[in-house]
């Protein structure tokens, strides 16, 4: 076959780079790679790229502004992944005063990697910051931060076969213990999202706040392990402020019991919809119910396991609840946002609120 | 062999190199009223690598470069040999950029400049180390620019009455940036104002057996800011805060600017930490990730050991 004369070939070249997006590429990071730190992979990523990242400890953080990146460490071991050690760490170093990894680009996966020991000044020091649109963070472990993702952007936050493990801080109300100074932190905190979605993930030694906050307007929780034990978290260890609530195969365990707790799961504010569908409760007191839900909404509670004596869902409270969060709201309507912090009702609500700021 | 004077000869030197005497030129540069050199600065200008330079007692108006490797440039006493006043390059009464210096036996007083850095010492070389020398009512006694291989080793001396804020931040009984290692030995730190004793971005810092009080009057901040973390030993040291201090924090608070060094480990033992003042304040406030060791520490008054991460015996 003849080859076609280069008049003929040039414009067809670029036309062929005209219609297609630049072709993604890979880039490596570690010893011997082209890029010895995840952050100058992140200064050179562009829309749709790969960044795969060797095992090992990287005193770094990252600011990923492409879209679409697929950023992969070999494996933790857990969920889907395929390793079996710590994989590619990423310690003590925030960025932007916020996160290990500050994610700006919409689509962004991360996978195989582990988050620890971030620390910073304001107390809400996270492994990844999602400021992006629709992220999912799969096969990763946060160890020892003071939050484990904090989700500021929208779309959704997806978590998948993740271990959240000592993270958080109580807060500065929290008695007896010390604190940031600052309103507690979590594993994982979702502002105004679309959509937070955790499955198939463990969360334990929680050295704060909640497990779990959420203001996404769905919230799915599916096939996750819950603990308290060897922490000390004295709220709920899932509070979800209203929109489409779905709780679905969790394991829930509360050995390590305090009273007062209002239930493992609080949900309140304006809920849409509540479904509470085969969840395991292990409770030693009989206090505690599996969901407290003030709402005002009644829940769609089927196939939980827990204890005699323990509801799966209570509603007690929640008219109480509901008033003082309705004055609460009204007082914000009024412009006096700052009375509205004072009040306990409002406190769940007020940290989220601060994060859409 | 009696010391060699400047003017150096050619001949002399090279006499020496052959008689295979001590480092090739090496002179003692004399300071002093009626002496080879009447100012530090006259001898700083001409000072080689290795000389000795001795300054006599007296107050010397002036201030100097020193720009040659392993000086030694030393008084006749900390109470004895006074600079003062006047600030070089809009920077210090020493100016060190040479490597390996030793300054000792004299007091560097006084420096101010209108940026509210005026240093006594500005260590801009490699190795320091500061023996014995008073640093009273300057903006910084010592500031030390960043150099991750250098070290500022302070032994014997004396901080009083340094430190000031204005401008783009605070002036510090010793503020040093990225050294490798910042170690104060038997010093002490006294009346600082608003500022703190000790402000170290070294990767790591030491502080063995200094006292560093407020008194009635000082109104410093912390006694040692480790503001980016770093590792940290405080070992067998008095730390008083008193009734003025302008923050209550804590004596020693690590990770305050926010994590960029590594911290393997901060270890804090057999320190009294006093509180004369109505308020609370922490020995360690750690805001690292690095888990402190607290071990065999006084607290008095409304003192309390540890805000953070660590472990208390």
């Amino acid at each position: 076959m003849k080859a076609a004369p280069l008049l003929t070939a040039a414009p067809l070249l670029a036309l062929w780079a005209s219609a297609s997006p630049a072709a993604a590429r890979v880039l490596e990071v570690g010893p011997g790679h082209d890029y010895a730190s995840p952050s100058a992979a992140a200064a050179a990523a562009l829309d749709g790229d790969t960044v795969t990242i060797a095992a090992g400890e990287y005193f770094d953080c990252a600011i990923w502004h492409a879209d679409r990146l697929t950023i992969i460490g070999p494996g933790t071991g857990l969920g889907t992944g395929p390793g079996t050690g710590p994989g590619a760490v990423l310690s003590d170093l925030a960025c932007q005063g916020k996160a290990a990894f500050v994610v700006q680009g919409d689509g962004v996966t991360l996978r195989g990697l582990t988050f620890t020991r971030i620390r910073v000044p304001d107390g809400n020091g996270a492994g990844v910051r999602a400021e992006g649109r629709d992220l999912t963070v799969v096969d990763s472990r946060f160890v020892n931060n003071q939050d484990g993702i904090l989700a500021s952007g929208g779309g959704f936050l997806r978590i998948v076969g993740c271990a959240f493990v000592a993270n958080g801080t109580p807060g500065q109300d929290t008695p007896g213990r010390d604190s940031s100074g600052g309103p507690p932190t979590h594993s994982v905190l979702a502002g105004g999202l679309d959509l937070l979605r955790i499955e198939n993930s463990v969360f334990q030694d929680a050295r704060g706040g909640d497990h779990i906050a959420s203001a996404a307007r769905r919230t799915e929780l599916e096939g996750n392990r819950l603990a308290d034990a060897g922490g000390y978290i004295a709220g709920p260890l899932v509070a979800i402020a209203g929109g489409v609530v779905t709780l679905v195969g969790n394991a829930i365990d509360l050995t390590g019991q305090r009273a007062g707790r209002p239930g493992a799961v609080l949900v309140s504010g304006d809920a849409t919809a509540l479904i509470v569908r085969g969840n395991t409760l292990v409770e030693p007191t009989g206090d505690t119910p599996l969901v407290r839900n003030w709402t005002g909404l009644d829940a769609d509670a089927t196939d939980n396991r827990v204890p005699p004596g323990v509801a799966a869902v209570s509603d007690a409270g929640a008219a109480y609840h509901r008033l003082r969060a309705g004055m609460a709201a009204l007082r914000a309507r009024a412009g006096a946002a700052a009375g509205m912090a004072r009040h306990g009702g409002a406190a769940l609500a007020r940290r989220l609120g601060l994060l859409a700021g | 062999m009696p010391p060699m004077h400047r003017p150096r000869l050619p001949a002399i030197a090279l006499a020496a190199l052959v008689a295979g005497a001590a480092p090739a030129g090496a002179a003692t540069l004399e300071v002093g009223a009626g002496r080879t050199y009447p100012q530090p600065s006259a001898a700083a200008a001409v000072a080689r690598d290795g000389d000795h330079v001795v300054i006599a007692a007296g107050e010397y108006f002036d201030c100097a470069f020193w720009k040659a490797n392993d000086l030694t440039i030393e008084g006749a006493g900390a109470e004895a040999t006074v600079i003062t006043d006047k600030v070089c390059g809009g920077k210090a009464l020493f100016v060190t950029q040479g490597a390996r210096i030793t300054i000792r036996n004299l007091t560097l007083t006084r420096a101010r400049v209108a940026d509210f850095n005026g240093a006594g010492i500005r260590a801009e070389g490699g190795d320091l180390t500061v023996e014995h020398v008073r640093f009273v009512n300057d903006q910084d006694g010592i500031l030390a620019a960043s150099n991750p291989a250098a070290k500022l080793i302070v032994r014997d001396s004396e901080f009083v009455r340094d430190g000031t804020c204005g401008g783009s931040g605070c002036a510090h009984g010793i503020y040093v940036n990225d050294l490798a290692l910042l170690r104060v030995e038997r010093s002490k730190f006294f009346e600082t104002r608003q500022g703190h004793h000790i402000k170290s971005r070294a990767q790591r810092t030491e502080v063995i057996g200094c006292d560093m009080a407020d008194g009635e009057k000082g109104t410093s901040s912390y006694a040692i800011d480790v503001p980016n973390g770093g590792s940290v030993l405080l070992r067998d040291s008095r730390i008083q805060k008193g009734p003025k201090s302008e923050n209550h924090t804590g004596a020693l608070v690590v990770g305050a600017e926010g994590v960029t060094r590594r911290t393997p480990e901060i270890v804090v033992e057999r320190n009294r930490f006093q509180v004369d003042g109505d308020y609370d304040s922490y020995l360690v406030v750690n805001m690292t990730a690095t888990e402190a060791a607290l071990k065999g520490n006084t607290l008095a008054g409304r003192a309390h050991a540890l805000h953070g991460d660590g472990a208390v015996e």
